[in-house]
């Protein structure tokens, strides 16, 4: 079966960000930010992550925190760029 | 080991510098180049380790900041990479005036190995070179800077206020831009924008490149200069988050480990441990 965008996104953040949680811990509603201590570099390599592994051009206009505020967020800007 | 401070003077620019250097003997030099901008800052725990750690392998080690960063003299916006080569050279003097013979090589992490690698390219003197998660491409590099500076807006005030297009137009206009408390010129600007790595001739000196990241295997882009650059150059994959992003403490100790182990197997005098895997001797110092 294929996987969720949100699942793959999650891989994406503990892989990238080296979180020392498992990807299916990361709560698709809580904050990045607040809840698993994402910062502003962080999001940035969230930024080329998005862009390497789905395929989705982040343009300047995209950088707007409420994309980036939870997995569920993400994953809507993931769909809505139409991502791979 | 016997750590000291410098000022090293090059035309009417004084470079700080610190020198680590063994108690016993010198098999070889190092320089050491450090990134720019907030990598620099983020990175200086890390490069100290690795100098003290490479010095208690025998090896005397030259860290500096380069004209216009750091605690050097000069404003940033008044230098460009020619300056910063300049730099490079007037270094590496000044450690070879302390080693009396072994080897002398350049090691540089970001932005700093690729000035290493482009010194060399323009005809620079280096034994060996040992390059750490280089800047392969100025243009993308700098846009990510610019990016970088975005997310920090963005995290501050829930978007950014300027585009990077917007910054890149007033650049092209002659205006510097802050770049997070760095004065980035046009000048600055116009000189990343032609670096490109792939675009030089292999160095000609035995060579480590290490690709720092989250992935088990090379960038797309390292791919592409292994496969111009080797065998002379030996590309390895460390996994580890990039420290020269980070504020907080990373342990950098994979990458000067197997930096060390490099060097172990080059330099007369230290333990060969990967004899059997090619590793041929550096030539002392002329």
């Amino acid at each position: 079966m294929n996987e969720t965008v949100e699942a793959r996104l999650k891989k994406m953040i503990v892989e990238r960000l080296f979180m020392k949680v498992a990807p299916e811990d990361i709560e698709d509603d809580k904050s990045l930010i607040d809840t698993y201590g994402v910062d502003s570099v962080s999001l940035l390599e969230l930024v080329v992550g998005i862009e390497e592994e789905f395929g989705v051009p982040v343009e300047d206009d995209d950088f707007d925190v409420q994309h980036f505020e939870t997995v569920t967020a993400l994953a809507a800007f993931v769909r809505e760029k139409g991502g791979k | 080991m016997n750590v000291t401070q410098h000022f090293i003077e090059r035309d009417d620019v004084r470079l700080c510098a610190t020198l680590h250097r063994p108690d016993a003997h010198t098999h070889a030099g190092i320089l050491l180049c450090p990134p720019l901008f907030e990598e620099r800052k983020s990175a200086g725990r890390a490069l100290a380790e690795a100098a003290g750690t490479l010095c208690s392998r025998g090896c005397t080690v030259l860290r500096f900041d380069y004209s216009g960063c750091g605690d050097s003299s000069g404003d940033l916006d008044s230098f460009t990479i020619r300056d910063w080569f300049a730099d490079i050279a007037c270094a590496q003097n000044f450690l070879k005036e302390h080693l009396h013979g072994p080897p002398s090589g350049i090691a540089g992490l970001r932005l700093g190995a690729s000035l290493a690698a482009l010194h060399l390219a323009g005809g620079g003197q280096s034994a060996f070179l040992i390059l750490w998660e280089p800047v392969i491409d100025g243009n993308t590099y700098i846009r990510q800077e610019l990016r970088r500076s975005l997310t920090r807006e963005m995290v501050t005030f829930g978007k950014n206020r300027r585009s990077s297009a917007d910054l890149i137009a007033d650049l092209e206009h002659g205006k510097s831009v802050d770049l997070d408390g760095y004065s980035l010129s046009p000048a600055l600007y116009a000189d990343f924008c032609g670096l490109n790595l792939a675009m030089i001739n292999p160095p000609p000196v035995p060579g480590l490149l290490l690709n720092i990241s989250h992935r088990d295997t090379l960038s797309p882009a390292l791919s592409e200069l292994q496969a111009k650059w080797e065998p002379n150059t030996t590309f390895q994959v460390v996994q580890l988050q990039p420290f020269w992003n980070l504020v907080g403490y990373i342990d950098a100790s994979p990458v000067i480990r197997r930096t060390g182990e490099w060097l172990a197997a080059r330099l007369p005098g230290e333990t060969r441990h990967d004899q059997e895997q090619g590793g041929t001797q550096l030539p002392a110092a002329p």
